[in-house]
């Protein structure tokens, strides 16, 4: 009992990661369809940021946390305004665009490398703090994590549900030639989508900092990861991004429990494999998004 | 001199790599990101092969080269996605390969690789300085760039240019079309297993760090530079791949332990400058959708 206890509070706090991962990932795929691996550049690159100011710099961690979100948000709205913009207007095809955007990241873990290295940087200091409920033992920052997948999920639904700037951006998501008549300005939305997106992106990138510490691969990897629990929850579902989020890294710790903690990645991605196979428009995907899915 | 002759070895195994991935990526419009794993596959066959069952060269390439073609076998359902949704499948396959080479250690030995693996002989011979291995890699690549030259030039590869074009067509004109990328992507694993092959036999050495989701994404900038859909431009864009690599040696200024960093860097620059103003690459038949 204790033992399926501690799994689930370590599931959920890796699940509540790659969930914020996935969400972000959605928002800007769902909207602009474009397959965005530099989302793990914005990852990787707001966890240096706040290792630099917080850990390098020595200011309080706080000040490290705020820059490393602002930072992401600029990261998403340059990446916008530099590449995809561009390829846009040169009518380039999807895959195309996602061959920039993975030479993208490549140069960007190339650039952390030659200015980094390539050790862990963690922002934490010292072990966490836990508390114990019955036997088992829970740290601040999975409660944290948990915590905070739960109020961003929240706040991003209730944004895109309830203000002006959330149905500009589903009107642009659902037609972007009638949005465009009726006279939004589908640039601005980009912009947001990708600060919004970009802001989820950055604070994962911090709180997988935090913990467990960041190399300049693990950006690559998180991308994928993210496209991955997309996937798993079903494509154009914003619930079932968070999900998706969520059954990986409960995947992954169960694996990890069971064949060592080296398994846990693969074994995540042989689940991917097992859904594409038998439910392949996702676990939270409709028929509607079955249809969406033929036309990729 | 030495120095010259290994980037000519270099050239002749990276060219069978990228020749093989432009059948698939080029030729039937399927963009894989999982050729360093077949490599890694056919590498791994002969590293293990030679040195834990005293297994000749040759067969042990061809071993390798099944194994290969059973693991693309394998995987082959991915083959039902369309768009991102297939190449992030085969960046799974890859990331999956990677990290059972990592980490199945009793079959792999792990992170350390494999050492001691004998070089291989020919008429007698012992090939194990790069002036002796170009006599072994070049004869195989043109013989895999032959066997590409023909397969493409032939009625099969119009069907394979079909496919690209219009998948749809294609079908409804009576092409199996799954039938047909399912054996391209045996063929293309297959054949990058004999490049592993030579590599292990030429280095001597393998670990897993090579075969890596990097030096997938490495292969398929060759094919790109160089221009998809011909076999010559995965020629070119194999040499022009490790002449501006290989420059980044000289540049005056860079500490030695970045140097493998900034090659990342320039090889990822040049992809991404070529995707906004060439995207068909230097001799490209086509634009890339």
């Amino acid at each position: 009992m204790d033992t399926l206890a501690q799994f689930l509070v370590n599931g959920l706090a890796l699940g509540g990661l790659y969930a914020l991962l996935s969400l972000g990932f959605a928002i800007i795929y769902n909207t602009i369809r474009v397959f965005h691996v530099l989302h793990g550049a914005v990852f990787v690159g707001a966890g240096y940021v706040a290792y630099f100011f917080s850990r390098v710099l020595e200011w309080p961690l706080i000040i490290g946390v705020v820059f490393g979100i602002a930072a992401a948000v600029v990261m998403g709205i340059l990446i916008e305004l530099a590449v995809y913009r561009p390829l846009r207007r040169r009518s380039a095809g999807f895959l195309t665009a996602f061959l920039a955007s993975l030479a993208g990241m490549f140069f960007m873990e190339g650039f952390l490398v030659a200015i980094a290295k390539t050790d862990l940087k963690v922002l934490k200091v010292g072990p966490l703090s836990v508390f114990q409920v019955g036997g088992v033992t829970i740290t601040y920052y999975s409660v944290m994590t948990i915590a905070l997948i739960i109020v961003l999920f929240a706040g991003v639904t209730v944004f895109f549900k309830r203000t002006q700037w959330g149905r500009m951006i589903r009107a642009v998501a659902s037609n972007p030639e009638l949005a465009t008549a009726v006279g939004i300005n589908s640039s601005q939305v980009y912009l947001m989508v990708f600060g919004l997106g970009s802001g989820l992106a950055g604070v994962a990138g911090i709180v997988r900092a935090y913990d467990i510490g960041l190399e300049p691969v693990v950006g690559l990897q998180l991308a994928i990861i993210a496209a991955v629990g997309v996937i798993i929850g079903g494509i154009g579902s914003m619930p079932g991004a968070a999900v998706g989020g969520l059954a990986l890294g409960l995947t992954q710790t169960l694996a990890a429990i069971m064949f060592g903690g080296q398994w846990g990645q693969p074994v995540a991605f042989m689940m991917l494999l097992v859904i594409i196979l038998f439910r392949p428009y996702g676990l939270l995907g409709t028929r509607e998004h079955r249809e969406l899915r033929r036309l990729l | 001199m030495d120095y010259f002759l290994h980037l000519v070895v270099l050239a002749s195994i990276w060219s069978i790599l990228a020749v093989s991935l432009n059948i698939s990526v080029g030729y039937t419009g399927l963009l894989t990101l999982s050729h360093a794993g077949f490599y890694g596959v056919g590498a791994y066959a002969v590293a293990l092969l030679t040195t834990e069952a005293d297994m000749n060269f040759y067969l042990a390439m061809v071993i390798g080269m099944l194994a290969a073609g059973f693991v693309a076998l394998l995987v082959s359902p991915i083959l039902r996605l369309k768009g991102h949704f297939f190449i992030l499948a085969t960046v799974a396959v890859q990331l999956m390969l990677t990290q059972i080479l990592f980490n199945w250690i009793s079959l792999t030995k792990g992170a350390l690789g494999v050492i001691g693996i004998p070089s291989p002989t020919l008429f007698g011979y012992k090939l194990n300085d790069p002036q002796s291995f170009l006599f072994l890699s070049i004869p195989v690549a043109l013989l895999v760039i032959l066997v590409v030259r023909q397969l493409v030039d032939s009625p099969y590869g119009r069907v394979l240019k079909a496919i690209r074009a219009n998948p749809e067509v294609a079908e409804s004109v009576g092409i199996n079309v799954q039938l047909y990328r399912l054996r391209v992507m045996i063929i293309t694993a297959m054949l990058a297993a004999v490049a592993g092959g030579l590599w292990a036999g030429y280095s001597r050495y393998v670990s897993p760090g090579s075969f890596s989701i990097l030096f997938s994404t490495t292969i398929l900038v060759m094919v790109i530079l160089g221009g998809s859909g011909r076999w010559i431009g995965s020629v070119i864009g194999a040499a022009m791949l490790i002449a501006i690599t290989e420059a980044v040696r000289f540049m005056p200024g860079i500490p030695a332990d970045i140097i493998g960093s900034v090659q990342v860097m320039v090889w990822s620059g040049t992809l991404f400058a070529a995707m906004l103003w060439r995207p068909q690459g230097l001799v490209g038949s086509f634009k890339m959708e």
